[in-house]
């Protein structure tokens, strides 16, 4: 065991505390819509500030989740502080499942 | 000597001390209770959910971020034997070179962030940017469903080919602690891509700044550019009444692209710890 208090640990910090409580856009993804999410990509790929973050919800044992049956993977909005506005993920998304409000 | 070297150092660079590679490490548990090994994307759903409640109290204010903070630094000791919220550290290529000679076995994996973040899925060693060390390479490749795409397993002389390669197409090389002191993987990362990096250089998580820092040598600058294309942390300016680089030592990370990316040499690596101001800052 580890005995964290003889040790220095770092803390860095870079958020100002001045700037919070700060106001971030709210993306709402329409996950009836969005089904196949890692099999599509096209919101990962295009969004200039990396926001999104695909993960698989359904781990079956032994056996590689395949990504085109529906419901497996989920497309979470995780960066919602660095999103611009720009609008460029609702105009790839082919399912019009994203929606972006402030 | 940052807190890993006082630690698990043994008066050397912890990752050097062979120490902390062997095959008990990877299991051994904390008195009490028992150490979960990592499990690949079996928990890459739970993190996201950790970042984004992150981001969820920023919009609270000062007190919930910071209180955001600590229970993800708090989570990730529980689960992944970090201390106080670090379990990686940058490191210079050529000191990866001796790692990679230390740890075996070796298997080329596809990275969990551009994954997660860019859909990547990098099936093939050539496309591969993680590197496992250790025994859990072997749980890994038994396991598809934890981490998909397999594993490419590659000597160390192999290991420093594809090591030389990412450093040239300019990635910053760090390690991962999988367990308390057992190092148990390579990543190679670039801002905003990586999310160890990403969260590091954002909140101050995941990281710990290598043992040394860039200085430039102004007789050997010719002011051409390529260090600061190649500096993923803001560190690295172009003084222009000079017309030499400039590196923001506060800022520096001491991953030594900079240094490997130099036609004329003019850039080496000093001990951070050499330095008064810098030696606690990590």
């Amino acid at each position: 065991m580890v005995d964290k208090s003889a040790l220095k640990i770092p803390r860095p910090n870079p958020v100002d505390p001045g700037r919070l409580p700060a106001k971030f856009p709210k993306i709402e993804i329409d996950h009836t819509k969005c089904t196949v999410p890692f099999w599509c990509k096209k919101c990962l790929q295009i969004c200039p500030q990396v926001v999104f973050q695909v993960y698989c919800k359904q781990i079956q044992k032994f056996k590689e989740t395949d990504p085109r049956l529906p419901g497996m993977y989920e497309i979470i909005p995780v960066r919602r502080d660095k999103c611009i506005m720009c609008d460029k993920c609702k105009e790839v998304c082919p399912e019009g499942a994203i929606t972006i409000t402030f | 000597m940052c807190m890993y070297c006082d630690l698990w150092g043994d008066g050397m660079i912890w990752y050097l001390n062979p120490k902390n590679y062997p095959r008990h490490m990877y299991t051994l548990p904390k008195p009490g209770k028992g150490t979960t090994a990592a499990t690949g994307e079996a928990d890459q759903g739970s993190y996201i959910r950790l970042e984004a409640g992150i981001v969820a109290a920023m919009e609270k204010g000062p007190e919930a971020f910071q209180a955001a903070i600590k229970q993800y630094r708090d989570i990730m000791d529980a689960v992944q034997g970090s201390i106080g919220g670090f379990m990686g550290q940058v490191v210079p290529l050529r000191e990866m070179e001796r790692m990679v000679e230390i740890a075996n076995p070796l298997g080329l994996i596809g990275c969990i962030c551009r994954k997660a973040m860019l859909g990547l899925e990098e099936r093939t060693p050539r496309e591969a940017t993680c590197m496992g060390m250790g025994v859990g390479m072997l749980k890994w490749e038994r396991w598809p469903e934890r981490y998909k795409g397999g594993v490419h397993w590659v000597s160390s002389e192999g290991a420093k080919e594809w090591l030389r390669n990412l450093d040239k197409r300019g990635f910053v090389h760090s390690l991962m602690m999988f367990g308390p002191r057992f190092i148990g993987g390579i990543c190679n990362c670039d801002y905003p891509v990586c999310d160890a990096l990403t969260i590091r250089l954002d909140w101050g998580l995941n990281m710990l700044k290598g043992h040394y820092v860039a200085i430039p040598d102004y007789e050997l600058c010719n002011g051409c550019g390529i260090c600061a294309q190649r500096c993923q942390f803001g560190a690295l300016k172009m003084n222009v009444t000079l017309d030499k680089v400039n590196i923001d030592q506060m800022r520096c990370f001491g991953c030594g692209l900079c240094e490997t990316g130099c036609p004329r040499g003019a850039i080496s690596l000093r001990d951070r710890t050499q330095i008064p101001e810098l030696k606690e800052v990590w």
